[in-house]
């Protein structure tokens, strides 16, 4: 943990207002991240935001630094644990599709990139029919190994379970999506 | 291995999990099972694909965000405070309201004399008490004289008074009966009935009649009436030592 991250958190940790701005500046990108490939969708992704953001700093209080563990870890735990609450609470995510995000706020997307193949609207409509199919555990295990690209170790520390869980878990989660992107594919065509 | 054990291990290869051992024998089985060896180029196709599914993120409105961040963290506190607060001030209430009931008990106990004991039933437990105690001294000290008597009284007239007493000694045995008949005290209505047969025999004997002297003795020596006395008198003595007390 660098000197200025740590006199931010001591500020945080006695309320002042601008040090939770800077570190929201500074870790807004990869939460957003971590709720957009959860959740799938731009309004839900923005609340999930907002609710990791939120819990995070009413908890920093409690917060204590340990020399093995950075800041940037137990925000990102909080915001895990916000994520797998926020689709237990929605029970079902809606996925929005291309289309939709475009229709929210069109100056605030990004255009996709015409060449990457992941642009498929279709594939990635079934993609998130599949995870809303799968347990909010085993959706956020699926999408920090497979898009984090997080190692099983760092991932059952993030979750507090076992490697061996992770792993039967994240099989399951593979098996259930190709399933249902299979029955989608099929459906389609 | 099987081709059902090797697609559990095509996941677990793919997402780095799988021991150099087991990660040998899988390739050994895909190369001489073209059916896994097709599922598994499938599985990776698939899981490259779903790996980059979720998509670029759309840019967030930072600034709209950071503003709902912060109202809702001013609720929040404000939320909290006032939850403080008004705790702060129920345990502050409930102090006070403490701090005046103990005034009003010291208050009580510094400037008021004891409060007498007034209740009718305690009268009448505390009467009932002395009655019996009385009782059974005198019923005590009259079998007490029959009992070291070697023979009757041969003087009329002291005969005559002795019977007197027994005739007094049991109506107030019957009226103490009568009274003490819903009693729970089992043992002071035994005694109490046990009297009865002694001091009726001794208000009816007759001067010529050792016989019933002799009967009286042997009552007195097998009911063991003076240790009963003796003992339901402290008894009572200690219960009505209590009840003055209080």
């Amino acid at each position: 943990m660098d000197v200025e991250e740590e006199a931010l958190i001591a500020a945080a940790q006695k309320g002042h207002e601008e040090a939770f701005e800077k570190l929201y500046i500074r870790y807004r990108e990869t939460i957003g991240d971590l709720a957009f490939r959860y959740v799938g969708n731009y309004q839900d992704a923005e609340e999930l935001l907002q609710d990791i953001f939120v819990k995070s700093f009413t908890a920093i209080k409690r917060y204590k630094p340990l020399p093995d563990a950075r800041f940037f870890s137990w925000i990102y735990r909080i915001g895990i644990n916000c994520a797998i609450n926020f689709v237990k609470r929605k029970k079902r995510t809606p996925f929005r599709s291309g289309s939709e995000i475009r229709d929210i706020d069109i100056q605030t997307i990004r255009p996709l990139q015409p060449d990457t193949q992941y642009a498929n609207r279709e594939i990635r409509e079934a993609f998130y029919k599949g995870l809303d199919t799968l347990s909010p555990n085993q959706r956020m295990i699926f999408i920090l190994k497979n898009s984090d690209g997080m190692s099983t170790a760092e991932v059952a520390a993030h979750l507090k379970c076992s490697e061996g869980s992770i792993r039967k878990q994240l099989y399951r989660a593979v098996v259930k999506l190709r399933q249902q992107m299979a029955i989608y594919g099929r459906r389609e065509s | 291995m099987n081709c059902r054990d090797a697609e559990k291990e095509m996941i677990l290869s793919f997402s780095k999990d799988l021991d150099p051992h087991r990660q040998q024998s899988l390739e050994t089985h895909l190369k001489d099972c073209p059916s896994c060896l097709r599922r598994y180029a499938e599985i990776k196709k698939d899981l490259e694909r779903m790996a980059g599914l979720p998509g670029q993120r759309p840019d967030f409105d930072w600034n709209k965000s950071w503003n709902v961040i912060r109202k809702r963290l001013t609720k929040n506190t404000w939320a909290r405070e006032r939850r403080i607060f008004q705790t702060r001030r129920m345990l502050q209430a409930l102090a006070a309201l403490g701090i005046f009931l103990l005034g009003i008990v010291i208050g009580r106990h510094i400037f008021l004399p004891p409060a007498a004991d007034l209740s009718l039933q305690s009268h009448e437990q505390q009467v009932t008490s002395r009655l019996i105690q009385q009782h059974l001294e005198e019923v005590g000290m009259a079998l007490l004289e029959y009992n070291n008597r070697r023979s009757l009284a041969s003087d009329r007239q002291i005969f005559d008074l002795e019977k007197q007493r027994a005739r007094f000694l049991l109506f107030r045995n019957r009226t103490l009966q009568a009274f003490l008949e819903k009693s729970v005290d089992l043992s002071v209505t035994a005694l109490l009935r046990d009297l009865e047969i002694l001091l009726y025999e001794a208000a009816n004997f007759e001067a010529a009649s050792s016989e019933t002297h002799a009967f009286i003795k042997t009552l007195i020596k097998d009911k063991d009436i003076f240790f009963r006395i003796r003992q339901i008198g402290l008894y009572q003595e200690s219960k009505s030592g209590k009840e003055a007390k209080l």
